[in-house]
């Protein structure tokens, strides 16, 4: 079982795409053999970031069943040790996959043979979104220091705890009452606090599985384009804030300086971390790198993947 | 977790409870950086009535913790209840909404910004300022005087901004053999200005132009 990490925030043009490519590269430049999976279905464009004009194989050949097994459809990169899986040939309603596509490649994505499987996600917070993003242990949100990116990214975090405890509930061994009160569809969104207010008065005993369930996943807070103008306490300040008012764990785990020459990067279609390895944005993108696999392991997958079993 | 209402004076401002004045005050600026209505970190994450309900509760918490008598007697509740709750219903404690701000501009010791933004609407700080501005040159004697018209003592100004006590009073003295270098002199001169809610530029323009 590979550590994934999916790369999700909300806001568009926070550089989740290029964070997703960035870690890549490096974890498989430190020897590490990783799948790079464009999961921004409909708006794809990760082979771009890694130069490659039109991958040979993608997510259309395993969706179409042509394929059977995900691994297949990956194709080399220029990095050794990096593959990349692309959804830039599927069809153009590809961004309202079906329910049980979307299953299917969730685990076929838990199955895939490599050290690290790296998602990058769309923005918004749209189901499949949301469920590629809880579909591991820890996630990863990328955020601007500005506050468009901060709104959509606390939308994000309140998008996947609502999708979350609905999921932990509809599967867990939570009492009737527990389950038709707060999976009642007119409910709308779903807070913790309401949850535990729920379970407490209907089912006591389950109190400590939920919390339990629900600390299962990490929300990593990684804050792109950094400026010298930025607070530099503002990811510690987010981590606080979050774990304060959120009640799940959050960490900061990195702070990528801000670097006129990825413009550049883009343009030539190569990885910036490439181009300018010894930039303090490409080393600040190491240090986020190594950070994400201190605290993610295939432990922690496995053990979440246990509890969440069923989804 | 528990839901910020049912959090301890101490847990709100999240200081032990053997802090120290000096903690306490650093404690409650940074939660008001976090908590007020133009902070970076908690955008939208509230609505307008949470916002000032939290704000109101930090409010609380510093001025119960700040206090020695007070806090004695706060000590005693949660010694006594074992549960000291910012309680919403206590007719002492209670203030609204509304309030939260005027208390911010009231008192000095709540917040050094709220309450030079008030002094400086006097209209005798205003004409200072305007003759300062008017003049070419500007030295730090200018500054000290409107520093003490405001009431505000190098001491409050460390506080907030960090640069040392010592350069401070450098800097009002126009000692500009033991200025800092250029760059630092212009940063401190800066803050120097932002505090005393004054335009940074001229400031330190007509510094360094009596300086040369």
């Amino acid at each position: 079982m590979p550590t994934i990490y999916p790369i999700g925030g909300g806001k568009g043009g926070v550089g989740k795409s290029f964070v997703a490519a960035s870690l890549g590269a490096l974890m498989a430049m430190s020897g590490r053999r990783v799948a790079l999976v464009d999961l921004d279905l409909g708006a794809s464009n990760l082979h771009t970031l890694l130069g490659i004009k039109s991958p040979a194989s993608g997510l259309n050949f395993f969706l179409n069943k042509d394929v059977r097994l995900l691994d297949r459809v990956a194709v080399p990169t220029h990095i050794s040790g990096l593959n990349l899986i692309s959804s830039c040939h599927c069809a153009i309603e590809i961004a309202n996959l079906h329910y049980a596509q979307k299953i299917k490649l969730i685990k076929a994505i838990r199955n895939l043979p490599y050290d690290a499987v790296i998602l990058d996600l769309g923005a918004g917070t749209n189901f499949n979104t949301l469920d590629f993003f809880t579909a591991a242990s820890n996630g990863v949100a990328i955020c601007t220091p500005e506050p468009t990116a901060i709104e959509n990214a606390f939308r994000f975090i309140k998008a996947v705890h609502s999708r979350r405890l609905k999921q932990i509930i509809k599967t867990g061994p939570y009492a009737d009452e527990v389950k038709s009160v707060l999976l009642d569809r007119r409910n709308g969104g779903l807070k913790y606090s309401e949850t535990v207010q729920c379970v407490e008065t209907y089912d006591a005993g389950r109190l400590p599985l939920l919390k339990k369930q629900f600390d299962g996943f990490r929300f990593h807070i990684v804050i792109n384009q950094n400026r010298r103008s930025t607070d530099p306490t503002l990811g510690f300040k987010l981590e606080k804030v979050c774990n304060r008012h959120f009640s799940a764990p959050f960490q900061f785990s990195g702070r990528i300086d801000f670097d006129e020459r990825v413009h550049d990067a883009v343009n030539q279609k190569k990885l910036f971390v490439e181009l300018f390895p010894n930039t303090s944005a490409a080393l600040s993108l190491k240090h986020t790198a190594r950070e994400l696999i201190r605290y993610c392991s295939p432990a922690t997958e496995k053990r979440h993947h246990d509890e969440t079993a069923g989804t | 977790m528990k839901p910020l209402e049912h959090k301890n004076y101490y847990e709100v401002l999240e200081v032990p409870t053997d802090a120290s004045a000096d903690e306490i005050k650093r404690a409650y600026h940074n939660a008001l950086a976090t908590y007020d209505d133009d902070s970076l970190v908690t955008y939208s994450l509230f609505s307008d009535e949470q916002r000032a309900e939290i704000l109101r509760m930090i409010e609380c918490a510093f001025n119960t913790l700040i206090d020695a008598e007070k806090r004695s007697q706060y000590n005693r509740k949660i010694n006594d209840t074992s549960q000291a709750i910012c309680e919403k219903t206590d007719g002492q404690d209670r203030v609204d909404a509304d309030s939260v701000n005027q208390a911010l501009n009231n008192s000095k010791a709540d917040s050094l910004q709220a309450w030079v933004r008030t002094k400086s609407a006097d209209e005798e700080i205003q004409a200072m300022v305007d003759k300062m501005l008017d003049e070419e040159r500007i030295c730090g004697k200018d500054l000290k005087n409107l520093r003490t018209a405001l009431g505000v003592e190098i001491r409050e100004i460390y506080e907030t901004t960090r640069i040392s006590p010592t350069v401070l009073t450098h800097i009002e003295e126009d000692r500009f053999e033991e200025l800092p270098a250029e760059f630092y002199l212009r940063r401190f001169l800066r803050s120097y200005a932002e505090l005393l809610q004054l335009e940074p530029q001229p400031i330190v323009d007509g510094y360094f132009k009596n300086m040369a």
